[in-house]
């Protein structure tokens, strides 16, 4: 988690400004009456605002859906039309992650999730077998209720955002 | 409103009076404003100085005859101080007060010293009387929030890192002011000295005591007037702030200061939405207020106090830019950005004609009016103006250096 600095803007409101890997340096400031700036600062004046982006309150919680790696909600939406019930979700393993065949995380019994695919290198695996590995840097395709995706991504130890 | 003053007479010709001709020139006055604001908004400028002339425009005795609406008017403008006051107070939470008092009090006293001796000074020299004098400091002392946030939201600066420097500096300015408001409204009320400085003592008892029971106890009043509905709400803030600047004036401590202990004592979700709901209202009548204030000017005396003015205006605005620039370079900001605070600070505008109506109303000095408006018409334009051109400004005239120093 990157660091988040905080300033309060006395009478407007508060802003919240982190630095990315890049470099960049971006900043939401919050105002009282609800409304968001997302800003970003100037390369060649670092005390002053390049660029700024002014959201509304439905507008800035939609960014924050976009942004915030909720793919199972947007993907589901699509496909929960479908399927009552059913959701499907790519979840990338981290780099960390220890290799481990479908049989051994118990999936199945302990989330009620399928894996239905494993992507490595561009290349499918579709209709993986119990016996097939998972490794680090794998993208695994699941499919399950959506606690039950929640419960297998916990249970991988990647995040479903 | 050429067109509208050839309607005029033709309407009442037709033997339109009474509530007819107040309706007109009620509505006169408003769309009059309205063409102001939009043009305002057009070249983007703020409102106040063109107000003020509008108010010049149509005072008894310039282009039109306003009769009807002078009670109206002149119920408008104090309906206005009040909600100007009232809304200073409620937009800071007591966190905000206390956290710019920590931060920022060193910058808030250069700002108090830098400038308010200007305006004092510039009052002792003129031959005034030392309490007009002090009146002058306080109008040259006190920039325009409601300018100076709006130029910094228009301009994107919300951002900037300066930004908390200046707002902290606005913040202990009006703190500044209701400290000084009490002081100069039991000052300029007069009488037996004994009974002035019991006066100005209670006052600040009850600011001292208000803002003691905002920042340290839960928000009390805030509570007891918290309604969900809005239009509860509304009434009873409102109604509240009224009620306590009437008697606030009854009691000869001016009804501007009663407002602004209100706004100070309501804090929470009651201050929050209570400014959301008066924001429009405190639009509506401080422009009634500003029209009404020119009303009681002699345009031929703003003509004769403009060379003072520009003099004051140079100065003032030399020393707020040193304020700013001080400060700003104490919260490790750059050249430009510097810059950028210096000029934001330099805009004059709302509270510097409050005060100059405190003044009036008190008969301290009678040219002050005349002073107060030149200078607030030059400051509320060249301030916005400066701090929109002052990247710009400073590539000029520091050029490469302060490339290669923020870079």
């Amino acid at each position: 988690m990157p660091e988040i600095r905080e300033t309060k803007l006395p009478g407007v409101g508060i802003e919240f400004e982190m630095s990315c890997e890049a470099g960049e340096r971006v900043g939401v400031i919050s105002r009282h009456s609800g409304r968001r700036e997302v800003v970003l600062y100037d390369e060649d004046d670092p005390d002053a605002v390049a660029a700024r982006i002014e959201l509304t309150q439905a507008e800035s919680a939609a960014m924050a859906e976009l942004l915030g790696g909720t793919r199972i909600t947007a993907q589901l939406a699509a496909l929960s039309a479908e399927i009552e019930g059913l959701f499907i979700d790519w979840l990338p393993l981290p780099p960390e992650f220890t290799p481990i065949t479908i049989a051994d995380t118990e999936m199945r019994t302990r989330t009620g999730s399928s894996v239905i695919a494993i992507m490595r290198d561009g290349t499918a695996v579709p209709a993986p077998g119990p016996e097939d590995e998972m490794l680090a840097g794998d993208t695994v395709v699941l499919v399950g209720t959506k606690d039950g995706i929640v419960a297998a991504a916990e249970l991988l130890g990647a995040s479903a955002g | 409103m050429t067109a509208l003053a050839g309607v005029v007479p033709t309407i009442l010709a037709a033997g339109g009076e009474g509530v007819a001709r107040t309706l007109l020139e009620i509505g006169g006055v408003l769309l009059a404003l309205g063409l102001m604001a939009r043009l305002a908004n057009r070249i983007g400028l703020s409102p106040i100085p063109l107000f003020l002339m509008t108010g010049l425009l149509l005072r008894d005795g310039g282009l039109f005859d306003l009769t009807a609406t002078d009670e109206f008017i002149e119920v408008g403008a104090e309906i206005g101080v009040v909600l100007l006051l009232l809304m200073l107070g409620l937009e800071y939470t007591p966190q905000e007060l206390m956290g710019a008092l920590r931060a920022s009090a060193g910058a808030g006293a250069v700002d108090l010293v830098l400038n308010f001796l200007p305006g004092l000074a510039f009052g002792l020299v003129l031959g005034w009387s030392p309490l007009a004098a002090v009146f002058l400091g306080g109008i040259t002392y006190i920039s325009s929030s409601g300018i100076i946030a709006k130029v910094l939201g228009d301009l994107g600066r919300l951002g900037n890192r300066e930004t908390p420097t200046v707002l902290a500096i606005l913040v202990i300015e009006d703190l500044v002011m209701a400290v000084y408001l009490p002081i100069v409204a039991g000052l300029a009320v007069g009488g037996a000295f004994s009974s002035m400085v019991i006066g100005v003592v209670v006052a600040m008892a009850v600011v001292a005591l208000a803002l003691f029971l905002s920042v340290r106890h839960t928000d009390v009043l805030g509570r007891l007037i918290f309604a969900r509905s809005n239009e509860v709400l509304l009434f009873s803030i409102l109604g509240l702030a009224l009620v306590i600047a009437g008697a606030a004036e009854a009691l000869q401590v001016s009804a501007a200061v009663g407002a602004f202990l209100v706004g100070i004592a309501v804090s929470g979700p009651s201050a929050h939405r209570g400014a959301e709901l008066l924001a429009p209202l405190r639009d509506l009548f401080a422009g009634v207020f500003f029209v009404f204030f020119t009303f009681t000017i002699e345009p031929s005396a703003i003509l004769r106090a403009l060379p003072i003015a520009l003099a004051l205006a140079v100065v003032t605005a030399a020393t707020k830019m040193f304020t700013g620039w001080w400060a700003a370079n104490r919260a490790g900001i750059g050249v430009r950005g510097r810059v950028r605070a210096g000029t934001v600070l330099v805009a004059r505008g709302e509270f510097s004609i409050v005060i100059a109506t405190l003044a009036t109303t008190n008969a301290v000095e009678p040219d002050i009016g005349a002073l107060a408006t030149a200078y607030v018409l030059i400051l509320a334009v060249v301030g916005p103006v400066l701090t929109r051109y002052a990247d710009p400004l400073t590539m000029r005239f520091a050029g490469s250096r302060t490339r290669t120093g923020s870079a």
